[in-house]
């Protein structure tokens, strides 16, 4: 080739140089030490505007003095937000850093590229969850919540469920609980509504049949969030009447659902008080026999826990099935690896003459220490 | 690849690759801290201050370029035989700062723990630093050995370890990079789970219209598709431009089922169904997907329509039409299953549906009756016998008064036998 003929390569090889060096993020200027050392030409390097501060922070550290490079981060914090969060994107672990996060992430300015740029950018897990939360709750009240909800489900890559949002929904869950279901009801999707209401019927259980039916048909999750609503709320409200009202609200056969009936009754007997206890077995045992047997079942079988032995025997003579009576008595044994195999006396207060038997079986069947 | 028109463009394009190639090496440093390179002189005369003995302030040092401390704290663990788990803490900071050293230190470790020991470190640079972790496996040949061990934790075996990672824009270039050699087999599973950055759905179609994963795209391709779609359908426009034509049907594909979700909703509610024309043209695993959408949106895609299409493109979404309708669309479910009669439908999809309507039937709504009057109608004799047995046998177990009573309307046989056997048994 002619001499003539390098001079365009040369050019575009150093406009791309350029170019690319000045868009590369600031933060990683710290690496111009090894551009030093090599023999490539080298395009004029930005350094970062805060780089001394970097520099001593990261000097204070080396020497063993992780207070002072707390302090040199606080002031940083207060001068330069921005600046902060783009020392933190590399320089993650040092403790009790949380408070500072959220109070300088409520100072960024509010919805620009570049500050949900910087925020995915942190490193630490736990601080890009604080600094998106506490961004987008220094926004409630000033911007329509449909907007913070928006911007945040759709940018923030946070690892917590629904971290960023939080705050804004208990608040709103407080506050202007209809309004706020009719925006997740809008927006469709599964996973917030069910958190949403947990929140709610903390300061407004009488809310829970309308929340519930305000999810609407024809709705993107509808029938997913419906199950995990109702869930939410056997948990959330154990009485024996919420219970029921759950159920009802299940279907018209919600007592009988193989899916939903026992787990509906086990969330809500497992959290009820012993007074609501008392009255959920009242109510069991008003059920046709098959609904009683499956809610029965959902009381005994769900959870690690085994049942006192009293509360075992009363639940288990509302079965009217000895079929599901002996499933019962083979997991509550189980539960109990601890339960010696000579113990027998508690045997006699079981309900029946059959299920006495079948215990003994059991425990004939079990492998003890010797014979295992 | 794209035929060059000239030699002259040919190199242009090099030299601005070269630019890019040289200014990325100039400012890269994988958004990790560098050690601070003292001249040779000042180490000889000047030694630091000695630290605290406080793991924080020695893991922060290692973090901010001063290694030592806990390296020396890693010495003595591995001495006394500490398990992977404490010393995985102290090497993450170290592989933070400085993922070279671990090609030298890795030789230090007694040759059975090492793959263990990598892999137990990689969560722990994941948590403080996640960016740290490709760059470590951008440049230690060990590291990414240790990523392809199969035999890894018991829960995490390859690449499944990484879904413990955030996913950053650095992943795809890593995972993707042919000289690390990831096999496509192992980034399947990887992004089983994985793949919400937008870099690395661009460059899973990228590297699916190049060949990888030949067959039926997985189910990933897709989402990096719909990912794209919303997010940068700028770029996914010019990606399908250089997409070969066989694999570019299934984009179309995904295009038509997102037009037609968008032409059937309004508001965040389903407006409208979708004609049996718009079904046809979205292919037989669109069709499946929006029916199950639809179904979980308590608005099933009507059987009615489904039946008109060819049975090839219906197939899946017929097979699965139950699901989600129990218990909060039964009414739905309940239509459908009494226009059955009706329509124009195969022996075995009738067979299909009326097995999985009378199996949710017993076991959403606990009703044994209704469940038989259906299975009754199947028109496999076998299947209809198979299920009546099972049915009955539940039934007698699980209300064995209800069952009894309903047995005197089963002719004498071996199956009445049975019910009555069961029932004497479950008797409290």
């Amino acid at each position: 080739m002619k001499p003539g003929a390098f001079i365009l390569p040369l050019a575009v090889f150093a406009l791309s140089l350029g170019v690319t060096m000045a868009i590369r993020k600031p933060g990683q200027q710290a690496s111009q030490e090894s551009a030093r050392e090599s023999p490539l030409p080298t395009a004029p390097t930005k350094k970062h505007r805060e780089q001394s501060a970097f520099d001593q922070i990261k000097a204070a550290l080396r020497q063993g003095d992780p207070a002072r490079a707390k302090a040199i981060l606080k002031q940083l914090a207060e001068r330069d937000p921005v600046a902060f969060f783009d020392l933190l994107e590399s320089l993650p672990g040092i403790p009790d850093m949380d408070g500072l996060v959220a109070e300088t992430a409520a100072r960024l300015p509010w919805n620009q590229p570049e500050i949900t740029e910087l925020l995915n950018r942190i490193g630490l897990h736990s601080w890009r969850d604080i600094a998106w939360e506490s961004y987008g709750s220094a926004q409630i009240g000033v911007r329509p919540d449909e907007e913070i909800m928006d911007l945040i489900s759709s940018e923030a890559n946070t690892s917590l469920h629904l971290a960023g949002v939080r705050t804004l929904m208990l608040d709103a869950a407080e506050k202007r609980p209809e309004a706020f279901m009719a925006l997740l009801n809008r927006q469709g999707g599964t996973g917030a509504r069910e958190e949403f209401f947990e929140m709610v019927v903390k300061h407004h259980p009488e809310m829970a049949d309308a929340l519930f039916d305000s999810i609407p048909d024809a709705n993107p999750g509808a029938n997913y969030d419906r199950a995990y609503v109702l869930q939410a709320r056997a948990r959330c409200l154990p009485t024996a009447e919420s219970l029921m009202a759950t159920l009802a609200a299940t279907g018209t056969r919600g007592a009988y659902s193989g899916s939903f009936s026992g787990l509906f009754t086990h969330q809500a007997y497992d959290h009820a008080t012993p007074a609501e206890k008392e009255k959920i077995i009242e109510a069991i045992a008003a059920q046709p026999a098959l609904a009683r047997n499956t809610m029965l079942s959902g009381a005994l079988l769900y959870g690690d826990k085994p049942v006192p032995l009293a509360e075992f025997s009363r639940l288990t003579s509302l079965y009217t099935s000895f079929n599901l009576q002996s499933i019962a008595l083979k997991q509550w044994i189980e539960k109990q690896p601890g339960l010696a195999t000579s113990d027998r006396n508690w045997i006699g207060q079981l309900p029946t003459e059959k299920m006495r038997a079948r215990a003994h079986e059991l425990l004939e069947a079990k492998p003890t220490p010797e014979n295992r | 690849m794209v035929r060059l028109p000239s030699p002259n463009i040919f190199i242009l394009l090099a030299s601005a690759c070269a630019g890019v190639a040289v200014g990325v090496a100039l400012t890269s440093s994988g958004g990790k801290i560098t050690s601070e390179q003292e001249p040779a002189g000042k180490t000889a005369t000047i030694t630091p201050a000695p630290l605290p003995d406080d793991p924080e302030t020695i893991r922060l040092a290692a973090l901010a370029g001063r290694p030592s401390e806990a390296r020396a704290k890693i010495k003595a663990l591995l001495e006394t035989g500490s398990p992977d788990s404490e010393i995985a803490t102290w090497l993450a900071p170290l592989l933070i700062a400085d993922p070279d050293w671990l090609e030298t230190f890795i030789l230090t470790v007694p040759e059975e723990r090492r793959i263990a020991l990598v892999r137990a470190t990689v969560p722990e640079m994941g948590k403080l630093h996640p960016d740290s972790v490709w760059e470590l496996l951008k440049r230690s040949p060990f590291a990414v050995m240790a990523a392809k061990e199969a035999d890894g934790t018991p829960d995490f075996k390859g690449l499944e370890l990484f879904w413990r990672i955030p996913e950053t824009d650095k992943t795809a270039g890593v995972l993707f990079d042919p000289a690390l050699g990831f096999s496509d087999a192992e980034l399947a599973r990887y992004l089983r789970i994985k793949g919400r950055e937008l870099t690395t759905a661009r460059r899973v179609l990228e590297e699916w219209a190049a060949g990888r994963w030949a067959g039926e795209p997985p189910e990933f391709i897709r989402d990096a598709w719909y990912r794209l779609n919303k997010r940068d359908p700028a770029t996914l426009a010019e990606l399908e431009k250089n997409t070969p034509e066989s694999l570019r049907t299934y984009f179309e594909n995904y295009r038509a089922r997102t037009s037609l979700s968008m032409k059937t909703n309004a508001d965040g509610l389903i407006v409208s169904d979708p004609s049996v024309e718009d079904l046809r043209r979205i292919g037989p695993t669109e069709v499946k997907n929006m029916a199950e959408g639809r179904a979980m949106a308590a608005r099933p895609l009507p059987l009615s329509t489904l039946a008109q299409l060819p049975p090839e493109i219906r197939g899946p979404a017929i097979e699965n039409y139950f699901d989600w309708l129990y218990p909060f669309s039964e009414k739905a479910a309940a239509e459908a299953i009494s226009s059955l009669d009706q329509l124009n439908l195969t022996p075995a999809e009738r067979q299909s549906l009326l097995k999985s309507a009378a199996s949710l039937t017993l076991q959403e709504q606990g009703d044994y009756r209704s469940a038989l009057d259906l299975a009754g109608q199947m028109p496999d004799a076998t299947a209809r016998a198979k299920f009546e047995k099972e049915a009955w046998e539940d039934w007698a177990r699980q209300d064995p008064a209800d069952a009894l009573s309903h047995a005197a309307t089963l002719p004498e046989g071996e199956l009445k036998r049975r019910v009555e056997e069961i029932v004497k048994e479950s008797t409290p």
